[in-house]
């Protein structure tokens, strides 16, 4: 198995672990719970996505796994944002417009995806099991300004966050703000611009930045002074 | 306000320190101050359906008088409330949370009790303290142990609980340990719930499925004092009348001197001999040991506010109530 395939098994198994490990910590009375288990799950869904799409010769097979990717990320940036305005604690509530402009668009994508007119074709390209896609650059931007717009009010709410929590929470705003935006920045960078240029090289890098988040919260839930 | 919310009773008695946008410190001495207060900290509505009751002030002592409006406050609202949260002065919450949790057994609602990190109005002793909790936590803890404590109070707990920095102790379990860090309370036993990403509440708890049993008498005026070992006690006999007990830590290794074995017999009164490991008996006091030293001075005050007899208050100080006793 080539080292980036290990890669994505690797940091989707993490996500799936802290999924888990999130998710049976109760999510009953816990929205912090619900939304970050979301985030974590479909955080290993987009590197098993990935893991999959670059593991096939059958250029059909990678059609379907490839685009999956892109649906896990909408779905990944959603989950981020329901899970800030509940972390730490919820200072505002999403408004119905706000809900509107966040679900119509990806409802809308998430179909696009699925047709010719995001992903145009598929040629094999580096090595036999590798790919490239050829976009269709109009719903492309849209994808590209729609994923980038949740990111940043995402991290926005969180920056607001942080100038009102006191004490503890400060802190653990503070360090997953930093680590979202690491993963943020990596991520665009390595599965959505070089993308835009046709470079696939390295779209096997995005997910292994999201571990920082995971190492973020795994320190939150089990901080040295409480072992 | 979102709809749905669940109804939470702010009570406000003291304890209510908080800075302002401006950096000022501002706390509800009155009932005209809430409506400022509470516009610090907008979000408290965010999380549940808040309203505040005035109590106390910032200045005013805690103590039986208030403890029992409390309770008879909280028992007026209890079908319309969803939980309850109070805040109280940090040097009394225990005794607060001890004092609601006997004498409201079994309510089948959620009592939280929180706190600043400082109590009174008057701040010019303590700005060394103020600056150094600002720079450390960032403020006075009192809205995130508030926002902490809203959460908590929404949902079932068996009895009234301390919500403070990264934990939640129920107020049996409770210590005060002022050198803390984070936290200036410690419980003897597990937490019931711990603030680490986001609120941690124990999956088994839940309300007390016996009858609720009330009491609504203010809590007896008690004689508390540390004995120490070879020193005598001497008090005017006529001094005790004005008390319903005795309550005296005692040493847990050594007995107590013959002369004091038979001030105790004399005294004629309800005597409570404390020590958390062990106590050595003697003729006239009751030993209670395996509780929180505030667990067995509120129980003391409960159970002589009552009119059990003599023989009812030895079998009540020696009986698991509410799960005060350890094991």
């Amino acid at each position: 198995m080539s080292i980036q395939n290990l890669t994505l098994i690797v940091a989707g198994a993490i996500n799936l672990i802290m999924s888990i490990l999130v998710f049976s910590r109760g999510v009953r009375h816990s929205k912090i719970n619900l939304y970050f288990s979301f985030l974590t799950f479909f955080n290993f869904l987009w590197a098993i996505g990935l893991w999959l799409s670059r593991s096939f010769t059958d250029l059909d097979l990678t059609s379907i796994f490839a685009r999956s990717t892109y649906v896990s990320a909408i779905a990944i940036v959603i989950s981020l944002l329901y899970f800030v305005v509940h972390f730490p604690n919820k200072i505002k509530v999403l408004s119905i417009k706000l809900k509107f402009i966040v679900w119509l668009p990806a409802i809308f994508l998430v179909f696009i995806i699925y047709s010719k007119l995001f992903i145009t074709h598929f040629v094999n390209s580096y090595s036999e099991y590798e790919y490239i896609s050829y976009f269709y650059k109009p719903f492309y931007w849209v994808y590209f300004v729609y994923f980038i717009s949740i990111a940043l009010l995402s991290l926005y709410f969180l920056w607001q966050k942080y100038k009102v929590v006191e004490g503890l929470f400060k802190k653990q705003v503070k360090f997953l703000f930093l680590a979202i935006l690491v993963a943020f920045i990596f991520g665009v960078h390595f599965d959505l611009f070089l993308l835009y240029f046709g470079d696939f090289r390295f779209n096997w890098l995005g997910p292994i930045f999201t571990v920082f988040i995971n190492a973020c919260v795994f320190y939150f839930i089990f901080p040295k002074q409480e072992k | 306000m979102p709809k749905n919310n669940k109804k939470i009773f702010l009570f406000l008695a003291g304890g209510t320190c908080i800075f302002t946008e401006a950096g000022h410190i501002f706390s509800v001495k009155s009932q005209d101050d809430i409506e400022d207060w509470l516009a610090q900290m907008p979000e408290l509505n965010i999380l549940a359906d808040i309203e505040p009751v005035f109590i106390s002030g910032e200045d005013d002592l805690i103590g039986p008088n208030i403890w029992q409006t409390i309770a008879k406050e909280i028992i007026k609202r209890s079908e319309e409330a969803d939980g309850f949260v109070i805040v109280s002065k940090i040097d009394q919450l225990i005794n607060t949370s001890l004092a609601l949790t006997f004498a409201l057994q079994n309510l089948k609602k959620t009592i939280i009790t929180t706190t600043s990190r400082i109590s009174g109005s008057n701040f010019i002793d303590k700005k060394e303290v103020i600056s150094n909790l600002k720079n450390k936590y960032g403020g006075l803890s009192l809205r995130s142990n508030l926002i902490n404590a809203i959460q908590v109070a929404q949902q079932p707990l068996p009895a009234p609980a301390i919500m403070f920095g990264t934990r939640l102790i129920a107020a049996t379990r409770a210590i005060f340990d002022p050198l803390g860090d984070v936290n200036v309370f410690s419980s003897i036993s597990d937490c019931w719930g711990k603030v680490d990403f986001g609120i941690n509440v124990k999956s088994n708890l839940k309300y007390n499925q016996q009858k609720a049993k009330i009491y609504s008498d203010k809590l007896a005026d008690i004689l508390v004092f540390d004995d120490i070992p070879g020193v005598p006690w001497s008090f005017d006999r006529r001094a005790l009348t004005a008390y319903r007990g005795i309550f005296i830590k005692v040493d847990s290794y050594q007995k107590l001197g013959k002369n004091k074995q038979e001030q105790i017999i004399k005294w004629k009164m309800p005597i409570v001999l404390y020590n958390y490991h062990l106590t050595s008996t003697s003729k006239g006091a009751i030993s209670v040991s395996n509780c929180t030293f505030n667990t067995a001075l509120i129980k003391t005050m409960w159970a002589l506010s009552n009119e059990f007899n003599k023989k009812d208050f030895e079998n009540i100080m020696t009986q698991n109530i509410i799960e005060e006793f350890l094991n």
